[in-house]
């Protein structure tokens, strides 16, 4: 992918070799999904993102099964536009193309509910379907569901990937914030190797998530 | 304290990154165990990167996948190898809510070009209908936005292009004006908006018009369409959902010139499909032969007939059906169905029907002076008189008989190029091997007059993007064999008393199966993973390979009992049988109609639609659809046993019955909720009736008496 993680300061003969075997340097999950024959990929991809519109979409008020006919929509949505190249990626955040998606949808559904009220059902939803919440805070409902998503996907492939005690280093320092000596005595560690397992579990996850949702070919 | 450096820390980051060779980075790690510079500054190196805010506030907060409706969809999109292919009814409606862009009005959906779209306001073949504003003149317009099916087609796109150009130049108070064509991504067309519904859903709504008021709208669409005549153009596609009413009946607006065209082009030709309702078109139209203004006069003629008797003149269950009807047989007598019509209209509008376009008017500008004339008489009877009809032209005409055989063969040879286009082998008798060689000559052994293997009905149609496709057989007195290769798509049952005929499926790439049985219809499609078993009077189709199956019908005697199982994908429609069914879909609709018997039916995701005509003393009834909603029509007397539950979805019936107040809060309104899983009893009128349901409302419609224990 063309974001790219080497800084080329110094070209040392076993940085050179550490870069051919990086497998980070494969395209990102968004390029990854336009080969249709690539069917991990799109599975992963709708791992993540499928449960992201439906969590916001449940937050928006729509019932379970609304919610995943929309969810389901837009999925059809973004698998032709990518089939049909109308999304390019590094034209633009992925996340905010997906959230006019999902937008349009949900403003669209909501239109024909105002329209048909006998036709949604449950009155506390319907309620809840004609109050026009805030676009800043659509927006950020919209931001939490993806990166609680995005950040559970990344940690869900880095984790299998490290020890357990360097998981956990990471866990009870960064997540839940307890300091780093503390830590170390529990896991019988030097507070240095909780510290450098924090940072390099954060880094690994830094480099899934923009594989994840990076935008560029 | 003194800010102390260490040049070690310089490497830190590389440390983090795993990008030190083996030697360095065993001595960076011995060093940073004692160096509590290097320790702190590895901590902000942490620190400073924003990646570690948003998995502090991130990780740990996402609840796990486990919603059966959020799973549902996730096995339904992950399982699909062509994703584009899944829910292509959606995918049709409402492409154009993915073309817009962000609007800068928060209250719009979004924008196109330099249109405000507030919302969708049609739909058809061709594309989307939106309502928008023109921000600029503060004018709100109505734009047609090409699907992107069709655009593309290079020569649809540039045929809708162009034909609107055309349209554009007519400008006439009973045409919608168009002010503009433009392109984002997708052609559109921006037309003027008319405030008002169309014709169609008035005649839906209201059924037939009063004389007057059909004499009103005669000569508006007449005025309109001979306007469009004048200027070359065809409209090729009247009907009444193409007739707009403005101010109630004031105001008539004829829209949509031309664009059937570019349909035409992307469909028909390409796939030798048909599309849209055939039911206002001309026989010449039907018939797959060039439209011209003639045909205009035809449809014109079949829309004032639909106005006069509030419906179409012809009408059939099939795409197919209607289509033969238009070239073969007469309509009903508008008089017969409307005595207040008065004989010259009906004289006029039998004359725009002549299934021969040399037997119509000479224009449509004549037919516009008639139906002026006819209006003026109506509303002055003793000042004018009804006008006269020109007569008809004098032509030699083939016998009634000679014309039937004459349409029958047409429509053959169309229905065999048809099937050839679509690449489905057809061969007569039981030929167990596809004859792709055998050319639209083979035709004829179609005709009702060949003896083995016949097949006298071969009918397709397209709907939303798939091929349908469907194989009557209504002679069954002689077995009849028929191939088809199929891909994708769903499956159709229904019942007939005839005894032997054998249907073959096959895959392709497979090798073929043969099994006959009498009594029977067998359905052996020779895929590995989709077989028709036929057991003593049993027909049970299982499997998982709805994915290769275009729509196919199996008709099956009475009393049979049926089994179907499309446990991935299908939709299954079963219709006029008689028996015990077991039914089962994954992930779509499920649909009886009009059937007797009684059994199960379940679909994880699909709607559950049953309409039973008569149900077994004392038999059991099952519904239940995981995500799906389910709609029942039981006659009212059964008595039986009935059970439906459903995870999420709706549940509709047509129950008489009598509520326990054990499982319902609120009794009284047509509307019973549910927060939670709820399990209760209801009696009423003998039947037994339990209700299972998880967050999902259930609605009893049409109940009569409701007491609440």
């Amino acid at each position: 992918m063309g974001v790219m993680r080497f800084r080329f300061c110094g070209v040392l003969a076993y940085e050179r070799e550490i870069m051919a075997a990086a497998p980070e340097t494969q395209p990102s999950l968004l390029v990854r999904i336009r080969d249709e024959h690539d069917d991990e990929s799109w599975s992963r991809f709708v791992d993540i993102y499928t449960p992201a519109i439906y969590a916001f979409l449940q937050q928006q008020g729509l019932q379970d099964a609304d919610a995943a006919d929309l969810a389901q929509d837009v999925m059809a949505s973004v698998a032709r536009a990518i089939k049909s190249f109308d999304y390019q990626p590094g034209h633009g955040r992925f996340r905010g193309w997906l959230f006019t998606l999902v937008q349009n949808r949900l403003r669209n559904f909501r239109r024909t509910a105002a329209r048909h009220p006998v036709a949604t059902g449950d009155s506390r939803a319907t309620r809840k379907l004609q109050e026009q919440s805030d676009q800043d805070q659509l927006l950020q409902a919209w931001d939490r569901q993806y990166e609680q998503r995005l950040f559970a996907a990344a940690a869900q492939r880095v984790q299998p990937a490290v020890s357990a005690n360097t998981w956990q280093a990471f866990w009870s320092t960064l997540v839940e914030g307890q300091s780093a000596p503390i830590v170390a005595e529990r896991l019988s560690m030097s507070a240095a190797a909780v510290r450098l397992a924090k940072a390099r579990v954060l880094a690994r996850i830094k480099r899934e998530v923009e594989y994840l949702e990076g935008d560029s070919a | 304290m003194s800010r102390k450096t260490c040049h070690h820390s310089q490497q830190l980051s590389q440390l983090v990154d795993e990008k030190l060779a083996a030697s360095a980075k065993t001595q960076l790690e011995a060093h940073l165990e004692t160096c509590d510079i290097c320790q702190r500054a590895l901590d902000e190196l942490v620190d400073r990167d924003e990646t570690a805010a948003r998995a502090r506030c991130h990780l740990g907060q996402s609840a796990p996948v486990s919603d059966p409706a959020l799973q549902g969809v996730m096995h339904q999109i992950r399982s699909s190898s062509d994703l584009t292919h899944i829910p292509e009814s959606v995918l049709v409606e409402d492409f154009a809510v993915d073309y817009l862009h962000p609007a800068d009005d928060a209250d719009a959906l979004g924008r196109l070009g330099t249109y405000q779209v507030s919302e969708v306001i049609g739909r058809g073949g061709m594309g989307i209908v939106l309502k928008g504003l023109d921000a600029r003149l503060n004018r709100v317009v109505a734009v047609k936005v090409l699907s992107p099916t069709l655009a593309q087609n290079p020569t649809a796109r540039r045929r809708f292009l162009r034909e609107a150009q055309a349209a554009a130049a007519v400008g006439h108070p009973n045409v919608v004006t168009i002010y503009s064509v433009d392109e984002d991504r997708l052609p559109y067309l921006v037309m003027e908006f008319v405030d008002g519904p169309s014709l169609q859903k008035r005649l839906d709504t209201e059924g037939f018009l009063q004389p007057s008021q059909i004499l009103r709208i005669g000569v508006q669409v007449a005025s309109g369409l001979a306007a469009a005549h004048a200027q070359g153009l065809v409209h090729r596609d009247i009907k009444p959902g193409n007739i707009l009413l403005e101010n109630g009946m004031e105001r008539v607006k004829l829209t949509d010139f031309g664009l059937a065209r570019a349909a035409d082009d992307a469909s028909v030709t390409r796939e030798g499909t048909i599309v849209g309702t055939p039911e206002y078109m001309s026989p010449e139209q039907a018939r797959g032969e060039g439209v011209d203004q003639a045909s205009d006069q035809f449809s014109l003629g079949s829309v004032l007939y639909a106005v006069a008797t509030g419906r179409p003149p012809f009408r059939a269950e099939t795409t197919y059906g209607v289509m033969r009807k238009i070239t073969d047989e007469s309509p009903v007598p508008i008089r017969e169905l409307n005595p207040d019509i008065s004989p010259t209209l009906c004289d006029i509008i039998e004359r725009l029907m002549a299934k021969d376009k040399a037997d119509r008017f000479e224009s449509v500008a004549q037919v516009h002076g008639l139906l002026e004339a006819c209006l003026n008489h109506a509303r002055q009877p003793t000042v004018t008189q009804p006008p006269l009809i020109p007569a008809r032209p004098h032509r030699n005409r083939l016998s009634p008989v000679l014309k039937f055989f004459a349409g029958v063969f047409a429509m053959i040879a169309v229905t065999m190029s048809v099937l050839f286009a679509l690449g489905i082998p057809f061969a007569p008798g039981p030929v167990a091997e596809p004859s792709p060689a055998a050319g639209p000559a083979a035709g004829p052994a179609a005709s009702p007059a060949d003896g083995e293997g016949t097949v006298s009905e071969v009918r397709t149609r397209k709907t939303a993007l798939e091929r349908e496709f469907e194989a009557v057989f209504p002679d069954l007195s002689t077995p009849g064999t028929l191939n088809v290769d199929i891909k994708r798509g769903s499956i159709r049952v229904s019942g007939y008393d005839g005894d032997k005929v054998l249907v073959q499926l096959s895959v392709p790439g497979l090798a073929q199966k043969t099994t006959g049985a009498d009594g029977l219809q067998e359905l052996r499609p020779n895929s590995l993973d989709f077989d028709v078993e036929e057991k003593n009077g049993q027909i049970k189709v299982d499997g998982n390979s709805y994915d290769y199956i275009t729509n196919l019908t199996i008709k099956v005697p009475h009393k049979t009992n049926l089994i179907l199982d499309t446990y991935r994908d299908g939709q299954i429609h079963v219709q006029d049988v008689e028996g015990t069914f077991n039914i089962r879909s994954q992930n779509n609709d499920i649909c009886l109609e009009e059937v007797v018997g009684s059994g199960r039916l379940w679909t994880y995701n699909g709607v559950l639609s049953a309409s039973l005509s008569a149900v077994p003393q004392d038999g059991k009834l099952e519904f239940e659809s995981y995500n799906g909603s389910i709609e029942l029509m039981l006659p009212a007397d059964i008595k039986a046993t009935v059970k439906y539950r459903s995870g999420s979805g709706r549940v509709r019936t047509d129950f008489d019955v009598a509520v326990a107040d054990d499982i319902v809060r609120s009794v009284g309104t047509s509307k019973v909720e549910f927060d939670e899983f709820r399990h209760g009893t209801i009696n009423g009128g003998g039947l037994p009736l339990t209700i299972e349901t998880e967050k999902g409302d259930i609605r009893l419609l049409r109940r009569r008496s409701v007491s609440t224990r």
